[in-house]
């Protein structure tokens, strides 16, 4: 098996709560308050109940943090799989993430939250459909980014609103996975609400 | 997937986001200029420029004007020059983002000598791409079209570029018929290579010199994303001759495009 070789990780979050981070101090945090743009709000979504930022909205802000990487260390450090992002809105434990992504091929995208979906049986069984919370995750830059940058997918070309009020945020993110051929796992594959 | 679940392409920002050397750009800068002219759309021009040549597209004129016969040596420009052609990058074509791509960022790469046809010219169209992503980003804006071609390259028909840009605007995405794919995002390039003499008589149609891109969507931007899992960096590299599993082989520039576009 392949095991990464992973020398740099840079943590994205998005959150409105602006305050020193306590995570780890060799980690460096690219932070900066969600945007608001009252777009698409069939991609807002909840977890255990709780509302979640709206997911174009979310991502758009990471995709902005990865600007931001990009700028202060462009591609020589951010290619070929050496930098790994560390993706939520606020601090979070990342280590059973991490240790999974670097036990798991290249180009592999690790979710904190993700399991097979009871309410798509008929698919989850043989294809193991996965069911994403897709808000906290741990990948390279190159994922990281092809991941976030949905929200301008969802911009391009007059989309009728009929097309796109018919998608939901997991939706999204399962489609841009296949469509993008990622490789993709979690921590929690069996854990999941019931729907 | 009936008309009314289909997005319509709708063009309003273009970027051209030129990359790579300058070389016979002085040559090409005024038709460049005309031929992005165009009606009813915004064009800003994004540029990353080298700072040495490696002119192995015009082996005769290397020979006979300035005695090189090895044209995959690189070649530094000078102060002079580079200040020459970053002038004329700025005067002519006004770019909202314009860099001097360093020689210093690739000499700490791993197999880039090895490599240098090929992820050199990667790494140019990465930085370019970038460079169109941080305008975005610092105006919170999108362009709809992003086009990525060379200082030195001409395409022709001179009207060209207006006769696909208005052929495909208003166009409903996934319509067989008109553009086949399912998704919006759409990406095609042309190989041009009807002046290289292994080329003539290939099925490519004579419209240019080398490489014309177009990416509607962010197809350009993920492009960029894949591209960077093969560009060495100061750590590792993919670079190989061999594998084909996962790592890249480095054999043509043209056929390593076409095999990040299919991925």
């Amino acid at each position: 098996m392949l095991i990464q070789n992973q020398p740099h990780i840079l943590i994205s979050l998005a959150s409105d709560i602006i305050e020193p981070n306590p995570i780890r101090n060799d980690w460096e945090v690219f932070q900066r308050p969600v945007v608001t743009s009252d777009k698409w709000p069939q991609y807002n979504y909840t977890f255990e109940d709780q509302p979640k930022p709206n997911l174009y909205d979310t991502y758009k802000t990471h995709w902005l943090n990865g600007i931001d990487m990009w700028k202060k260390y462009g591609q020589h450090a951010l290619a070929q799989n050496d930098t790994t992002v560390l993706v939520n809105d606020v601090d979070f434990f990342f280590s059973p993430l991490i240790d999974l992504y670097h036990d798991s091929p290249p180009n592999t995208v690790v979710f904190e939250r993700l399991w097979r979906c009871s309410r798509y049986a008929g698919y989850s069984l043989p294809s193991h459909t996965p069911h994403p919370v897709p808000d906290t995750f741990v990948t390279s830059y190159s994922n990281f980014m092809k991941i976030v940058s949905i929200w301008k997918w969802i911009d391009s070309h007059n989309n009728t609103p009929e097309l796109l009020s018919n998608d939901t945020a997991w939706l999204l993110v399962l489609r841009t996975i296949w469509k993008y051929n990622l490789i993709h796992t979690s921590t929690r594959w069996k854990e999941g609400p019931k729907v | 997937m009936s008309m009314q679940h289909e997005s319509i392409i709708d063009i309003k920002n273009i970027a051209i986001c030129m990359y790579g050397q300058y070389r016979t750009g002085d040559a090409c800068l005024e038709y460049i200029k005309k031929f992005y002219q165009a009606k009813n759309v915004n064009i800003d021009f994004f540029c990353s420029v080298k700072e040495y040549e490696t002119a192995y597209t015009r082996p005769e004129y290397n020979k006979n004007t300035l005695g090189i016969t090895d044209h995959l040596t690189q070649r530094p420009l000078d102060k002079t020059a580079i200040e020459y052609q970053s002038n004329q990058i700025k005067t002519h074509y006004r770019p909202k983002k314009f860099e001097v791509y360093k020689t210093r960022n690739e000499s700490i790469l791993l197999d880039m000598k090895q490599s240098i046809l090929h992820s050199k010219v990667l790494s140019a169209w990465a930085e370019s791409i970038m460079l169109k992503q941080q305008y975005e980003a610092e105006n919170n804006m999108t362009y709809d079209l992003v086009i990525m071609q060379r200082y030195d390259v001409i395409v022709w028909p001179s009207f060209a570029f207006e006769k696909v840009l208005y052929g495909i605007q208003g166009l409903r995405v996934g319509n067989p018929s008109t553009i086949p794919t399912p998704d919006k995002n759409i990406m095609f390039f042309d190989q041009i290579g009807a002046f290289r003499p292994e080329q003539i008589g290939s099925f490519m149609y004579p419209n240019g010199q080398d490489l014309w891109v177009w990416g509607l969507g962010n197809s350009l931007d993920v492009w960029v994303y894949e591209a960077l899992q093969h560009i060495p960096s100061g750590l590792s590299s993919n670079y190989t001759t061999k594998q084909y599993n996962y790592a890249y082989p480095h054999y043509d520039t043209h056929e390593m495009l076409a095999c990040i576009c299919i991925k």
